[in-house]
């Protein structure tokens, strides 16, 4: 039933299908979500999804489900709350189908919501995939090769009933953040230092995390209490350190139970094992944190703790309001005041890391550009920071020792003055060739040298309201650089060449994103420098020594025996949501 | 006639450097006057495990640490040239090949077969004829011979898998090496253990057994000396071993393996039936395409079967306690921590265990505690891998040895080093066990990559390039704890 002629409501299992209503043993925590309006044909299949019900274990499939009318604009919810039971929800095919497609479209709605415009994925296809019984396996991954999200699911056995990946709301989210990652920072794949993949991962833990806590009934049934007066909860639960105990350590307990204990144990650790403090940058002290998916967690504890922070800053109203109270005199406020200020304070700070997107250097990403992308992102839409997001963001990711490198981004945009000669706006917001033409006039300005070349890799326009009514249009250009060394001369470059021989050939990266204003004046230029630009300090060529080291030593090597330019790791093999962990007991 | 109130005098502890593979030959000594059979030995050996999946250098040959094996079974027994020698007891701790491939005839096994080789113990997963339960001293359950089932289906899945690979060699190599360690080669080494436990006498062990060498229950008598078994558990005791629970991957590893082995020997597609009912009109609609790519990719899901196979086999590992009075040898194979857990959780008081533990608790054993606090020589897990050795295990040694006590634990490891991955996270041996190893107080650490020169770096190896060790020997002092251990180049 449509809510608005956008959007339409579908019933979506909320998080995981072995997670109960409270007070039932039968019915999986559903709830209908606004999801953008699509022609939907079989599938159902929408102008950016299409899911696709083959089992490639028992090589056989489900026929398309059908969720509109024949002209696809009909579409009515069959499974409402109330409509469905977890029988239903485990088994219905179409249900099965509207799950993930649902949860796939709201995830890419969030971020063309936050960036002002669509996002295309990296595959040459305006058409992602799903297969929500794809592999025999309790897991999950993106794989560009084959323009597909693919689920996996846990066999029919004597003793258990299959259980799908495909009806968990964080893998769902976890999985499509990939893909949409992956269409907006394509390099991203490229041999990077370490923080590159693992922001990957923590993106996409982050988007499942915080799109999961932005639905109201979600958080309403995290923070039940049954000791306090029905509907209430204790205004001695508002604590940060409480609401994680009782919000966030019950998500935790509630993810992926019926699947796998290792994104249980993720959020887990990232709420409690990441040390607050720099010490886990230290590979010696723990080289754990070289991997991917627990460096995720360094991440994903910045934002979580920023979260409980803003919450429990957006209660202080209603808890100093508070007059009510229990039997015994205790403090109580309306449970689902609460709920609400924690889904609104998940949503924004959702909406401020989507943002941050388009300002992230396209190549050679590390996690403190990762927070300065977020605060530049929000100051354009949000220039007063009334709730204090930002300055809760950076203290929370300084905690950590992640620290913006040049919190006035303007800073590096150029040297001397800008030469915009013979440049209309109308070309540089849709031409390639444009936003090259403006390189190439300022290469020396801009810090590049124009004897490596440079490739701009995409250019965009968006358009974006902030909360206020102001409306920002911006256009985006973002460029990339690749050279290709001997190891013997990298020393000339000031890179330290990780005793590799002479001989071995060496992929270095360079790139940034211009971002220009309506009147296109440039904005910001964010830059990882391939080499040091002249006159300037060594920060480009550290950090090709560390990546190298880090490559190195990892033994991240290309097939041909070169670094930099090839990982040799199997495509489907880098974004598989539920991976193994070995737990405390190993080294 | 054997005396059974003889007590072992010395034993003495020998790592054959195999290269990235297990042999440690234990031998038993008595005082002749105490203990002589009926032959005149007044000696016992025990084999655990002799395998390789890496040599240790060029022209290594397994023949040849079997004949070294033999000469010191027979100088040990004072057995002439020519007169049969005799093993006692072989343990074979799991069937990957860096554990038996020793025993299969295209590498020693003839040779280990003239040893005469009297009791074989292995870990009841192994066990032939999993309906047979009145073999082996456990009864199996439905929920163990369904887990011994689907682990012989590993052959066939390595069998069809390598298949797969072999039309591309040189990309697959790597895989195919690892699908040959898990199981195509063993099959001749598992018949002659099984030929050599049916002549002589096997068991199949689980955590619970105690084996006593006593003549009578087993055939094999070795006064003095006891076997307790602390692994693999049943899937009664542990059923991570298994994960037969929902939210556990394994069960649905092992069926995914069958499921995937079949699609691939039998180059299954999707018929055009499929192709029909999901890609509308007529199998050339939308869902074609992806269909058409999909069926072709089955690698990646391989590679991660068998990974589980690998770590579903090492689990299988015979984990145990060979002791006498004095001395306590901690065997493991190449256990992880799924089977370790049952240990683990014997020798957690109750008030420490994991109150969100979802498995069944045993209950504390203070002796069994006692006991692994008390080891006198540790052969290293799974060649010094950061999954072999518990962390708790090391922690117990830890909080022991603050107290400045004298050398006490001798520690033993059998491994090559650039065989398995290269990060400093992952390799084998872990650099950050090893650095733990080293550092634990009063415990010295030894391994057997030292016997021979790092090619990398020749220097730092205090043995000459040309003058290989062939394994390290320790033995037992007067306290039943091992002195140091020394490079031999045995006879």
């Amino acid at each position: 039933m449509s809510t608005d002629e956008h959007f339409v409501d579908m019933t979506v299992i909320v998080q995981d299908p072995s997670r109960t209503i409270a007070g039932t043993n039968d019915w999986p925590l559903t709830a209908p979500v606004r999801v953008p309006v699509d022609r939907l044909e079989p599938g159902p299949r929408s102008h950016r999804f299409h899911v696709v019900d083959i089992d490639l274990a028992e090589q056989t499939g489900i026929p398309p489900a059908v969720l509109a009318d024949d002209t696809g604009w009909a579409y009515v919810d069959r499974f409402r709350p109330g409509k469905v039971s977890k029988i239903t929800a485990l088994t219905n095919s179409e249900f099965i189908a509207q799950n993930v497609y649902a949860i796939a479209t709201r995830t890419l709605a969030v971020f063309e919501r936050g960036l002002g415009r669509r996002v295309p994925w990296a595959i040459p296809s305006p058409v992602l995939n799903l297969v929500p019984r794809a592999i025999a396996e309790a897991n999950a991954y993106y794989s560009r090769d084959d323009h597909a999200s693919l689920f996996g699911y846990t066999p029919d056995t004597a003793a258990t009933k299959r259980v799908l990946t495909s009806l968990s709301h964080d893998v769902i989210a976890h999985e499509v953040t990939h893909a949409i990652l992956d269409g907006l920072r394509p390099r991203f794949m490229e041999p990077g230092l370490p923080d590159q993949p693992a922001f990957h991962e923590a993106l996409a833990d982050l988007v499942a995390l915080l799109s999961v806590l932005a639905v109201q009934e979600l958080v309403d049934h995290l923070i039940v209490d049954p000791a306090a007066p029905d509907g209430y909860v204790y205004v001695s639960a508002l604590a940060p350190a409480k609401l994680r105990k009782n919000a966030l350590f019950t998500l935790a307990e509630q993810l992926g139970t019926a699947l796998h204990d290792g994104r249980k144990e993720a959020l887990r650790r990232s709420l409690e094992t990441v040390p607050r403090d720099p010490s886990w940058s230290d590979p010696e002290r723990h080289p754990e944190y070289l991997r991917p998916h627990r460096r995720a967690e360094v991440v994903v504890a910045a934002v979580m703790e920023a979260f409980l922070t803003i919450w429990s800053q957006r209660n202080e109203p209603y808890r100093n309001a508070s007059t009510q109270h229990d039997d015994a005199g205790h403090r109580v406020i309306d449970r689902g005041r609460v709920a609400e200020e924690g889904a609104k304070a998940a949503e924004h700070l959702l909406k401020m890391i989507v943002r941050a997107c388009d300002y992230l250097p396209p190549v050679e990403l590390e996690y403190a550009d990762v927070i300065e992308a977020i605060l530049v992102a929000d100051e354009v839409i949000v220039p007063d920071d009334r709730y204090d997001y930002r300055s809760t963001l950076l203290n929370s990711f300084a905690t950590f020792g992640i620290a913006p490198p040049d919190p006035n981004m303007t800073a590096n945009a150029h040297r001397g003055e800008l030469d915009y000669r013979f440049l209309t706006v109308t070309a540089l917001a849709t031409s390639h060739e444009e936003a090259y033409r403006f390189i190439w006039q300022n290469m020396h300005a801009l810090g590049l040298h124009s004897h490596i070349h440079v490739v701009v890799d995409r250019v965009i326009t968006t358009t974006r309201t902030g909360p206020y009514g102001l409306v920002v249009t911006e256009i985006v250009a973002d460029y990339s650089q690749a050279l290709d060394v001997p190891a013997g001369k990298l020393g000339a470059l000031g890179i330290d060449d990780s005793g590799l021989p002479a001989d071995t050939m060496v992929q270095l990266w360079g790139g940034g994103v211009l971002v220009f204003d309506q009147f296109g004046r440039l904005r910001q230029h964010k830059a990882k420098y391939i080499v040091d630009p002249d006159g300037t300090d060594n920060t480009a060529s550290d950090r090709q020594t560390r990546r190298l080291r880090y490559l190195v030593d990892n033994n991240l090597v290309g097939r041909d025996g070169s670094y930099g330019a090839s990982m040799n790791i199997p495509r489907g093999e880098r974004f598989t949501s539920l991976h193994t962990e070995e737990g405390d007991e190993s080294w | 006639m054997v005396n059974h109130a003889a007590t072992p005098e010395v034993i003495t502890a020998r790592a054959y450097d195999v290269g990235f593979g297990d042999c440690l030959l234990l031998t038993v000594h008595y005082d002749p006057a105490d203990l002589a059979d009926d032959t005149g030995r007044s000696v016992r050996h025990i084999l655990v495990d002799f395998g390789s999946t890496r040599y240790p250098y060029r022209g290594f040959k397994m023949t040849r640490v079997a004949d070294l094996i033999r000469d010191q079974i027979r100088h040990d027994a004072g057995i002439a040239v020519g007169a049969p020698p005799v093993l006692d007891v072989v343990i074979a701790t799991h069937r990957h090949k860096d554990h038996i491939s020793g025993f299969d005839e295209q590498f020693s096994g003839d040779e280990i077969a003239t040893l005469n080789p009297r009791f074989v113990i292995r870990p009841w997963p192994d066990h032939p004829d999993a309906t047979n339960a009145e073999r082996g001293p456990i009864r199996l359950t439905d929920a163990d011979r369904e887990f011994a089932h689907q682990l012989r289906g590993v052959d066939t899945f390595a069998r069809a898998a390598s298949e797969e690979f072999s039309h591309d060699r040189g990309r697959n190599e790597q895989t195919l090496h690892r699908l040959a360690d898990i199981g195509l080669a063993n099959a001749a080494a598992i018949s002659n253990l099984e030929r050599w436990a049916r002549r002589g006498h096997g068991e199949y062990v689980a955590a619970g057994d105690e084996v006593i060498f006593d003549g009578v229950a087993v055939p094999v008598d070795i006064p003095g000396v006891f076997f307790d078994v602390l692994g693999p558990p049943t899937i009664q005791q542990a059923p991570k071993l298994e994960r037969q629970r929902a939210n556990d991957q394994d069960e649905y590893w092992f069926r995914a393996a069958g499921q995937i082995s079949r699609e691939i020997a039998g180059a299954k597609r999707f018929s055009d039936d499929v192709y029909a009912r999901l890609a509308e009109p007529d199998g050339i609609g939308a869902a074609a395409w992806l269909m058409h790519k999909l069926e072709r990719r089955s690698v990646a899901q391989l590679l991660r079967i068998v990974q589980s196979f690998d770590d579903a086999l090492n689990n299988t590992s015979v984990v145990g306690i060979l002791r006498t009075d004095r001395t306590k040898i901690l065997i493991s194979g190449d256990a992880q921590i799924e089977n370790w857990q049952y240990t683990l959780d014997r020798i957690t008081p109750e008030d420490q265990r994991d109150a969100d533990a979802e498995r069944p608790m045993p209950d504390y054993d203070d002796n069994l505690r006692d006991a692994l606090i008390d080891v006198s020589l540790y052969k290293v897990g799974h060649h010094g891998s950061r999954n072999g050795t518990p962390k708790s295990l090391y922690g117990l040694w830890e909080s022991h040895d603050r107290n400045g006590r004298t050398q006490r634990l001798a520690i033993v490891n059998s491994t090559k080093p650039g065989v398995h991955s290269h990060t400093p996270t992952t390799a084998v041996p872990s650099p950050a066990l090893e650095a733990g190893l080293q550092d634990l107080k009063g415990a010295r650490y030894y391994s057997t990559q030292y016997l021979r020169p790092d090619p990398q770096d020749p220097d730092t190896n205090p043995y000459r390039i040309d003058d290989p060790h062939r394994s390290l020997v320790g033995a037992t002092t007067e306290t039943g704890r091992f002195g140091r251990f020394r490079p031999e180049t045995p006879y």
